[in-house]
């Protein structure tokens, strides 16, 4: 589905991502761990097209994606779930998820947009109220619609359990896994190493922008202390 | 009596409204608070003036090629002033707009002058309108309607169209909305070009009654400000009643208290609300985090 290879992102001086290479199976759940400042995020926004890379190639489904602009990526199924969960605050829980569907704008939307309420009951009683009224946990959930919305092939997500209680993060990865179920590739970011673990295929760790470690679920549990040591917990 | 001076304090506040709105849409969108948007409106009137008395058009078909004209050259200068500052701080956006108050004012002044020209406009010897008892000028009545359906279809348009949706996700969160495919750099152009056309009709409305030079939109400019810091710069809804607020309050204490009190309550007004309530009467604090 996905293939990086020697990756490398700079902020000015900062070399966010130096050669990074990964691959992302196509239905597969994949996780990136790393501490506060490895280059998790900056991964996952350089594979949308949000922030520029300085060389190496992205590729979906075998065809180049770097360098296209956001709404060309989002059109040929990248969804990107944002840290901190980006809901729009003075827009509706209706419209958070139609802006998620903004590059299939124009198409029939009712049966996608029905789906997707059905998915997250929660969600689905505030049709009418406004983003910033959600509670953290609806708001991932939100989040998580909205990327739906653009019917992706490839779901990025990025740091789901950040700020919720452990009993919401613990639903949040349920209804992720539900999502893998549908067919669509995720690829998910984390700092909490356990519950990534629990989730995903295969494994990689970043550490000060390099990939440090990579492995099978088994092999991670096999060696969660070298996991632990490299996460500085 | 009374009537009279708030009919005439509605029409005067909608025209402040029309350039408030501008402002209001280019600020929300991009964070720009444009200085120049009197300026654009005035050019734009030049033009409708060219229209009409060198190429010789009716006001009909005049003003519709002028407002287009304003669309466009919205769109113009924020691909070639605005677009370039893009990531830029915001204050050298404000900047540049400052001097590009300067530029077209200068440019303006080459062309035409700096003599007064009069503006016409099919409504001015119209008979006025009986609302009841009270007679209505048909300028103003124009007015107070052209300012009306702008604010019905900005409405419309930012809350029952994509691009409109799109608009709004970009002025609450630039970044996540383009995660969804929304470009910024459109979003901006689409919001100058809105704010070239409502101040076009603005000038083009105000003319008439101010006699159109280079200076026709300053008063305006100030007033708009004015009635968006009046009813909070965040809110189109907001910055339209608090231009027809201003309005009327100047022609009643105009009339009252002073004529020359009725041009100083505009800056008693900035002040007092800066003072007591920044938010604007009808703006909301934010002070959430999302
Ligand atoms: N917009 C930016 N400008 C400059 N430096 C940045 C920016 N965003 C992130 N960085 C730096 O890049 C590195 C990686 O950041 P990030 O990708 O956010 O890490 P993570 O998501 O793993 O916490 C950090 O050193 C961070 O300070
Ligand atoms: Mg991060």
């Amino acid at each position: 589905m996905l293939e990086i290879n020697n990756l490398n992102v700079r902020y000015g001086a900062v070399e966010a991502l130096r050669d990074v290479s990964i691959k992302v199976g196509s239905g597969n759940l994949v996780a990136i761990l790393g501490a506060n400042g490895a280059g998790k995020s900056t991964l996952l926004r350089a594979i949308s097209g949000i922030v520029g890379t300085a060389s190496g190639s992205i590729a979906l489904l075998g065809s180049a994606i770097g360098g296209l602009s956001p709404e060309e990526i989002v059109r040929r199924g990248v969804a990107h779930v944002p840290e901190g969960r980006g809901i729009f605050p003075d827009l509706t829980v209706k419209e958070n998820l139609m802006i998620g569907a903004y590059a299939r704008r124009g198409r029939d939307l009712t049966a996608d947009y029905r789906k997707v309420m059905q998915m997250f009951p929660p969600i689905e009683r505030r049709e009418r109220q406004f983003g910033y009224t959600l509670s953290g946990g609806e708001q991932q959930m939100l989040a998580i619609g909205r990327a739906l919305m653009a019917a992706p092939r490839l779901l990025l997500a990025d740091e789901l359990s950040l700020g919720l209680a452990p009993i919401i993060v613990k639903q949040v990865f349920a209804k992720l896994d539900e999502v893998r179920k549908t067919g669509i590739t995720v690829l998910v970011v984390e700092q909490n190493a356990r519950l990534a673990m629990k989730f995903a295929d295969y494994l990689y760790v970043l550490k000060y922008g390099r990939v440090v470690m990579q492995g099978s679920r088994e092999e991670f549990e096999r060696s969660t202390e070298l996991v632990d040591a490299y996460l500085g917990v | 009596m009374i009537a009279n001076l708030i009919v005439g304090g509605l029409a005067a506040g909608c025209l402040y409204a029309m350039v408030g709105i501008a402002i209001v849409v280019v600020l929300n969108i991009t964070d720009i608070a444009n200085f120049a948007q009197g300026e654009m409106a005035m050019v734009t009137t030049f033009f409708a003036y060219w229209l009409l008395n060198s190429v010789g058009l009716t006001w009909w078909q005049a003003v519709p090629i002028a407002i287009l004209f304003g669309l466009v050259q919205g769109v113009i200068i924020q691909q070639v002033v605005i677009r370039p500052l893009i990531g830029s701080p915001v204050l050298s956006a404000i900047i540049a707009t400052l001097g590009l108050n300067i530029v077209l004012n200068s440019v303006a002044g080459l062309i035409w002058g700096h003599q007064t020209y009069t503006f016409p406009s099919p409504f001015a010897f119209s008979a006025p309108f009986m609302i009841g008892s009270v007679p209505v000028p048909v300028d103003a009545v124009v007015s107070i309607m052209a300012g009306l359906a702008i604010v019905v279809a900005m409405t419309w348009f930012l809350r029952f169209t994509w691009i409109g949706l799109g608009l709004r996700a970009a002025s609450q969160n630039p970044t996540v909305a383009r995660m969804m495919g929304v470009s910024i750099s459109r979003s901006s152009a689409i919001a100058w070009g809105l704010g070239g056309l409502i101040g076009g009709i603005a000038g083009i409305l105000v003319a008439p009654s101010l006699f159109l030079d280079t200076n026709l939109m300053s008063a305006l400019l100030i007033k708009a400000f004015a009635g968006g810091v009046l009813g909070g710069l965040h809110s189109m809804i907001g910055v339209f009643l608090g231009c027809l607020a201003l309005g009327v309050a100047e022609n009643l204490v105009g009339a009252y208290v002073s004529p020359a009190f009725g041009e100083a309550i505009t800056f008693i007004i900035i002040i007092a609300v800066l003072i007591v309530r920044p938010e604007g009467v009808f703006g909301r604090v934010k002070v959430r985090k999302v």
